[in-house]
């Protein structure tokens, strides 16, 4: 999924200099090219200087010239071929039960392909790390078989080697936080100038230069989960795997960092597959190819399977009008309506989404919030 | 990259290619350990060198080994913390064909040079004494001293020699009569045997052995016959004498024979103010007073030596030259002791860092306690079923054998075991000590008892070197070992999926 320099270009134009910055970045990395990168790397770095006082809005000198400069040499040069589709990782049937506990994980099956994002939901102690644990050759399993398919007759070194697995408690970096960075690039193979182009491009892709300098103990943890990803992207792993990685980030950056994974394990530099597991369902389904649902260790619900497959239509709204008004609108008997405290949901057989937010428009209903969840885990929830 | 304080800008460049270019060489932080071993060492080798300006003092190497030890330690431990931040093998990072034998070595170096730190000390102090002193200087002082003793105080000296009439016999016992005759006087003949006379019931018996040692022992010696011998013991005039003072010296120091030969036979009357001047020199170059205060028999009843020796204050001359004789020889004397003190510290330590960087903290703590635990119950087996040495000896191999089998099971097994790990821990750790383990249950097996009425004594140059090839080739099959077996074994079970 290689943005284009004409798609930056509008980005630029439209004055979303931020997500033109990162594309620009990832455009670059996926040309190939030391000296573009570096050179992408400086402007970043003179843009992200710029901005960062937030009173100061104020764009560097010649931000958009030498942007236009870099696009333009970036297209010349090209992206690399992207790699799409490859099977990575497929799970049949696989289940865990813990010896000391009632807890086990029923056989579940899945699998992830080269790009692919894979949000895995549920609720707190239902099984989503366990799976996750599984997945990276954590834990052993009691039944089922996980193939990598990448990787030849693996050992359990070779496949830690070529997965990634973020956990939900980031274990403690020591001492500072670039000297981390280089060396999880070199532990991967990057060594020498490429190393340090490495780090200095992932700090400026996720916005980190200006935190290199400190330790741990000194950032935040949202921080700390950005340098964790940036420390792993740097791994160049494979498969991707965040156990809750959005716990402990705020809003926007929830949505900045979920895009830029999905952009980067669709680049063409290390296109990888991702497996997450999140409560934040919204921002999770934006950005999941599919997702599945674990309700006390069983897989209730999965995506692509239920494409095209549901019986009814839900939505989910917040509104200040009463139960009764929405009642009488739809009319007794056609539609379900829940209400958990804050929303609303109107489970319906007859109705689409859109008819159903229609009537609410045309019957002057105020609605301040409003989602269609027929394909969303929420229903389960 | 981080500024590390007191780190030179080479070393710091060298730091940051390291890390970029070898994260495991880096990670080991061994170029640090060095610099700062090495640095220590240095400052440690300076002031130690000033500190260390009278040899002829007691030597309180002791207090300094503690103190350079506790530094050390402390080092020691920085150390380990640093090393708990990054591994490229708990990482999963791509690693080369032999980086776990570099890793090895990369420890070894690093707590070699950290324990080596701790011999600074001594080694100055054997440095300054041999600046300070020369051999032939200290044979030299001795001979005067005791020479210009025995001319200053001729009239308190004993003249006769003690003179023993033995017969030499296959096994002496105590019922035989023992004599013993005194000569009023000794004079040349008594050396070449030419006027003496012995009378034949007036010996005493010894055996084979005895006689070795009073041949080597005697002043002069009279053999009547192939089995009687009459041995001559000149009164000692050795007021100071050192130990080994002349084991580095072309002039040997003299013995009381010589000194009598030399001063007492033919007495000339000397320069006693001459004399005098020189016993305050030499006083004042080597007298020390003892720590424990002095021995001196202060009545009027005191023996000739004692009288000579306070007067001259001859024993505090003793002291400061043993001092300086003992400073001198350390290394000399000891250095395979240094050398296998230093080794094997630096040995156990490397290999206990080996087994932490590979294994889990719960793993390596649970191996230790399971040695501590085995030996314990090995040591009470020992006590009530009343074992020997070859029970112990038996116990080890066969505690090996189980380690070996233990750590062996991981190639397989499909999840990561906590007793493997225990086993394969015991398995590297054991490894350079079972050849000797070998050696030392072949001697208990082949020596040491009766066999045929006869004690068996065995060989202890032969077996010292049956020892030193065990030494050296429990350290060679452990370098052997490291990367093609322990290695793979440890990345089978560190990476392996938990029960």
């Amino acid at each position: 999924m290689n943005t284009s320099a004409a798609e930056i270009s509008a980005y630029l134009k439209h004055g979303d200099h931020s997500v033109a910055v990162r594309r620009t970045l990832d455009l670059c990395l996926d040309s190939g090219s030391d000296a573009l990168i570096e050179k992408a790397i400086s402007w970043s770095r003179l843009y992200h200087e710029a901005t960062a006082d937030a009173s100061a809005k104020t764009l560097p000198p010649n931000f958009l010239e030498e942007a236009e400069t870099i696009l333009q040499e970036a297209s010349a040069i090209g992206g690399g071929t992207v790699e799409q589709n490859r099977q990575l990782i497929s799970a049949e049937q696989i289940s865990k039960k813990y010896n000391n506990g009632s807890f086990s994980l029923k056989p579940i099956n899945l699998s992830v392909n080269t790009g692919d994002v894979l949000g895995v939901v549920g609720e707190n102690g239902n099984g989503k790390t366990t799976l996750l644990r599984c997945l990276a050759g954590q834990l052993g399993l009691d039944n089922g078989v996980i193939k990598y398919h990448l990787l030849q007759n693996p050992d359990a070194y070779a496949i830690k080697n070529h997965i990634a697995f973020i956990p939900q408690r980031i274990p403690k970096w020591y001492g500072m936080l670039k000297d981390n960075l280089h060396f999880s690039a070199a532990i991967a193979g990057i060594s020498g100038y490429k190393n340090d182009l490495m780090v200095n491009f992932m700090l400026e892709r996720l916005n980190l230069s200006s935190y290199a300098g400190l330790t741990w103990n000194q950032i935040s943890s949202g921080y700390r989960t950005r340098f964790e990803i940036a420390r792993i992207l740097l791994q160049k792993p494979r498969l991707l795997i965040l156990d809750e990685p959005l716990a402990n980030l705020d809003i926007n950056a929830q949505q900045t960092i979920l895009t830029d994974l999905i952009f980067m394990a669709k680049g063409s530099h290390n296109p990888m597959g991702i497996i997450l597991s999140s409560q934040q369902l919204h921002e999770v389904e934006k950005v999941a190819d599919s997702v599945i649902f674990i309700k006390q260790g069983n897989c209730i619900y999965k995506s692509n399977d239920a494409e095209g497959k549901v019986s009814s239509n839900a939505v989910e709204f917040e509104t200040s009008a009463d139960r009764e008004s929405i009642i009488s609108l739809f009319g007794e008997g056609n539609i379900e309506l829940k209400f958990n405290g804050g929303f609303y949901t109107i489970i319906s057989s007859g109705l689409s989404s859109q008819e159903i937010i229609a009537k609410m428009i045309d019957a002057r209903i105020p609605v301040t919030y409003f989602r269609d969840i027929t394909y969303s885990t929420k229903r389960f929830f | 990259m981080s500024k590390r304080p007191f780190v030179p800008s080479f070393l710091q460049k060298a730091d940051d290619k390291l890390l970029r270019n070898n994260p495991g060489a880096w990670a080991s932080r061994a170029h640090l350990v060095l610099y700062f071993a090495a640095a220590f060492a240095l400052l440690l080798f300076v002031f130690c060198y000033f500190a260390f300006f009278d040899a002829k003092q007691y030597s309180n190497i002791g207090s300094w080994n503690v103190f350079t030890g506790m530094v050390v330690f402390i080092g020691f431990v920085f150390w380990i913390i640093y090393l708990l931040r990054f591994n490229v093998f708990k990482r999963y990072g791509n690693w080369s064909a032999m980086d776990g034998l570099r890793d090895f070595i990369l420890y070894f170096i690093s707590i070699g040079a950290m324990v080596a730190a701790c011999f600074v000390p001594s080694a100055v102090e054997t440095i300054r004494a041999n600046q300070q002193f020369g051999n032939e200087e200290i044979v030299n002082d001795v001979n005067e001293l005791n020479i210009n003793a025995c001319k200053l105080e001729y009239g308190l000296l004993p003249l006769k020699w003690k003179v023993d009439t033995c017969q030499v016999v296959k096994r002496a016992n105590s019922t035989q009569e023992t004599r013993e005759v005194v000569v009023s006087t000794v004079d040349d003949s008594v050396t070449t045997g030419e006027t003496i006379q012995y009378v034949p019931d007036r010996y005493h018996y010894i055996d084979t052995a005895e006689l070795r040692n009073k041949l080597q022992g005697a002043d002069s010696i009279l053999k009547i016959n192939d089995s009687l011998y009459v041995f001559y013991e000149c009164p000692d005039y050795r007021f100071v004498s050192s130990y080994n003072a002349d084991e580095y010296s072309v002039k040997k120091l003299q013995s009381s024979a010589e000194i009598y030969n030399s001063v007492i036979k033919h007495y000339q009357k000397p320069d006693g103010n001459k004399l005098l001047k020189r016993m305050q020199e030499l006083k004042t170059k080597y007298a020390v007073n003892s720590p424990y205060g002095d021995y001196y028999d202060n009545t009027d009843n005191a023996s000739y030596d004692v009288k000579i020796k306070r007067k001259y204050s001859l024993e505090e001359i003793g002291n400061g030259i043993d001092n300086v004789v003992r400073k001198k020889q350390a290394w000399l004397e000891g250095w395979p002791i240094y050398l296998r003190v230093f080794y094997y510290i630096t040995l156990l330590l490397t290999m206990l860092v080996f087994i932490f960087r590979h294994s889990t903290t719960k793993t390596f703590f649970l191996s230790l306690l399971t040695a501590v635990l085995l030996m314990i119950v090995t040591g009470l087996m020992m006590v009530i079923g009343r074992g020997d040495e070859i029970s112990v000896y038996s116990f080890m191999i066969f505690y090996y054998i189980v380690f070996a089998a233990l750590g062996l099971s991981i190639f397989s097994s499909t999840v990561r075991r906590v007793a493997q790990g225990i086993g394969l821990n015991l398995f590297l750790f054991a490894t350079p000590f079972i050849p000797l383990i070998f050696v030392a249950l072949n001697r208990a097996r082949s020596y040491g008892y009766y066999t045929d009425n006869e004690y068996r004594m065995y060989d202890a140059e032969r077996t010292a070197m049956y020892y030193l090839v065990a030494e050296i080739a429990g350290s060679v099959i452990l370098l052997i070992l490291i990367q093609p077996l322990f290695k793979k074994l440890y990345r089978k079970w560190y990476s392996a999926p938990e029960e």
